[in-house]
């Protein structure tokens, strides 16, 4: 229809709408099911099982359709259907991969070893050449590496959880910082830095913390992040056996007023906590204890390595974005306790991330924290990023008691890749980010 | 499970979804969500709307979340992000199938982008994708009159956009 100069009327753009471009997936089913076998979320779901064991099936009924198969095959067919129906679903990958050439090839050949050549003559017309098999393999498999290379980069960016685990460190060492936000608060992050980045950076000797803080805070811009330009500390960092000795200037913005101090110390703890530094100690230039203004003796070293046990909340920056954090830095002595209040809304920085009509006990065993929701707890009811926040908060608020937690009583048994079946892992740090 | 609703409504939610963020790619990213979500819930499926409307409702709500997270990341919060009042804006540009559409689908697919969210989301439910208005109104979690109202505002407003881009042309020849 050409478009005139004439007004231009409903009939007009109903006609345009109507006949929009159909716009179609080029991808295979195929091609889609291999992606959501390796997509972590869906391991051991009862549907992606069978939904990979539907076209095997399909494609054996074809087969013996087509083959008009003698009895004595059948039975081996059907022996290998029994075997395939055993698969775990480790071994989907495979059987996907397998789906175009594979099935046909495999289990005819696999026939081909187990009948009488003489009594299926017609078989061998089907089967295809080992050397064919094989190079055809080859091809499938480098293409399922790649894709399974693209489909972890996709998950990785896809992914909410926002922690980091254990699992993300296979090449990597992480860097904890505490950033200074807008609201005089330390969020704790935790950077992940390559393996192959910090041999480059420290090729003659493991670094130690200080000489990490020094060579990679200074990289992290702050102010793009939404943070205060807080690091590098002002003064002098050394270490001093397993002590931390910061020498202040006589004149900072640490001890300015009682928050700045609390900032100052919580970026400190944030950042060197865990660490190899058992204390730090606060010096003016001449050696001298540090006496901050809020004080009237001088200081005296702070702890690094206290158990302060902590509940995970929400903090949002202006900007919008979001962060896990201890609650104002309150802590509690029992984990029970910790999780029990983190439904209370406690001041205007930090949101709870459970939400109010959540409610549930918490059990102390032997291996861990137990959190039994009090109602069937339907993750999809809730905005993903929510169910994904809450459930990392409670993991985070375990693993600050250096215990590891599990979720009774979700309709789920799985959510963003973690097994709600059994105990999550500790997370590692909050807030994960990649060293730019 | 998933071969009898990929066979029957693969093609028609990923092409909703492709005209929802116009990018192939990202569209093959999102309806990979909505597959991992459809075989994750499924056994909660109570049967209470058809297969096609509840596939329908995870596909928008994946959008919607692409869309929320697209709005973090460029900055907005997320308590102010109302996908019903915000535009749901695609940086990209069109998919290479829609280029060579017509000029004027062009021109709709550009007066799209300033309709309000519930707006661009009725119009491509129910032109593009040739939902009914029950159907819309199940997947949306709307009433029927609802659907109708937004469509007759979109369509308005598509209007007068389109007029105005004729009235521009115009006085350029």
């Amino acid at each position: 229809m050409a478009m005139t100069h004439n007004q231009f009327d409903d009939d007009q753009l109903e006609h345009l709408l109507n006949n929009a471009p159909k716009l179609s997936d080029r991808r295979s089913k195929e091609e889609i099911l291999n992606r959501l076998l390796t997509d972590a979320r869906l391991q051991d779901n009862a549907h992606l099982q069978g939904a990979i064991q539907q076209p095997i099936d399909d494609e054996i009924t074809a087969q013996e359709q087509q083959h008009g198969n003698p009895p004595q095959q059948e039975s081996t067919e059907t022996a290998t259907k029994k075997k395939v129906h055993k698969w775990p679903i480790f071994m989907s990958v495979a059987a996907v991969f397998a789906l175009t050439v594979f099935t046909g090839s495999t289990l005819l050949n696999h026939n081909d070893t187990k009948i009488d050549q003489a009594n299926a003559p017609e078989t061998s017309q089907y089967s295809i050449s080992p050397d064919d098999h094989v190079a055809k393999s080859s091809i499938n498999h480098d293409k399922m590496m790649e894709s399974n290379n693209i489909v972890a980069e996709h998950s990785r960016i896809m992914s909410l959880r926002s922690s980091v685990y254990e699992e993300d460190l296979t090449d990597a060492v992480v860097f904890h910082i505490g950033l200074a936000n807008r609201d005089k608060k330390s969020v704790p992050m935790t950077y992940i830095i390559p393996n192959e980045r910090v041999a480059t950076d420290f090729p003659k000797k493991k670094p130690t913390t200080l000489q990490m803080y020094e060579k990679y805070a200074p990289q992290i811009d702050e102010k793009a992040n939404g943070f205060t330009n807080y690091h590098p500390y002002k003064g002098e960092l050394k270490e001093k056996g397993d002590k931390l000795v910061h020498v202040l200037p006589k004149k900072n913005d640490y001890d300015v007023a009682s928050a700045d101090t609390k900032e100052y110390l919580d970026t400190l703890q944030d950042t060197f906590s865990d660490s190899e530094y058992k204390d730090v100690e606060f010096e003016n230039s001449d050696g001298t204890a540090y006496k901050f203004s809020k004080d009237e003796e001088p200081s005296k070293s702070m702890t690094l390595t206290s158990a302060n046990h902590f509940n995970y909340y929400l903090y949002k920056d202006e900007n919008g974005a979001e962060y896990l954090s201890p609650d104002t830095r309150k802590t509690f002595s029992t984990v029970t306790e910790a999780l029990t209040v983190m439904r209370n809304k406690n001041d205007d920085v930090y949101v709870p991330v459970v939400p109010e009509n959540i409610t549930y006990s918490v059990k102390e065993v032997a291996e861990g924290v137990i959190v039994t929701f009090d109602e069937p707890l339907d993750l999809t009811t809730m905005d993903t990023v929510r169910a994904t926040q809450m459930i990392e908060a409670m993991m985070l608020t375990a693993a600050s008691f250096e215990q590891q937690i599990r979720l009774d009583n979700v309709v789920q048994e799985s959510w963003e890749g973690f097994d709600l079946k059994n105990f999550l892992p500790k997370p590692v740090g909050a807030n994960k980010r990649y060293m730019p | 499970m998933f071969h009898r609703l990929y066979d029957a409504y693969h093609q028609d939610v990923f092409q909703f979804l492709i005209y929802l963020v116009k990018n192939r790619t990202l569209a093959e990213d999102l309806a990979h969500e909505v597959y991992v979500r459809v075989l994750r819930s499924y056994d909660q499926f109570a049967g209470n709307s058809s297969e096609k409307t509840w596939l329908f409702a995870i596909a928008k709500n994946v959008a919607i979340d692409h869309f929320r997270k697209q709005a973090v990341r460029q900055k907005h919060s997320l308590d102010f992000f109302d996908w019903e009042t915000e535009q749901l804006h695609s940086t990209t540009p069109s998919p290479e199938d829609v280029l060579q559409a017509s000029d004027e689908f062009m021109q709709v697919q550009s007066a799209l982008e300033h309709c309000t969210g519930d707006q661009k989301m009725v119009i491509i439910m129910r032109y593009f994708q040739d939902l009914s208005i029950a159907e819309t109104a199940q997947i949306l979690d709307w009433t029927e009159a609802k659907v109708k109202t937004t469509q007759h505002r979109a369509i308005k407003f598509l209007r007068q956009q389109l007029q105005q881009v004729r009235e521009q042309e115009a006085k350029w020849q």
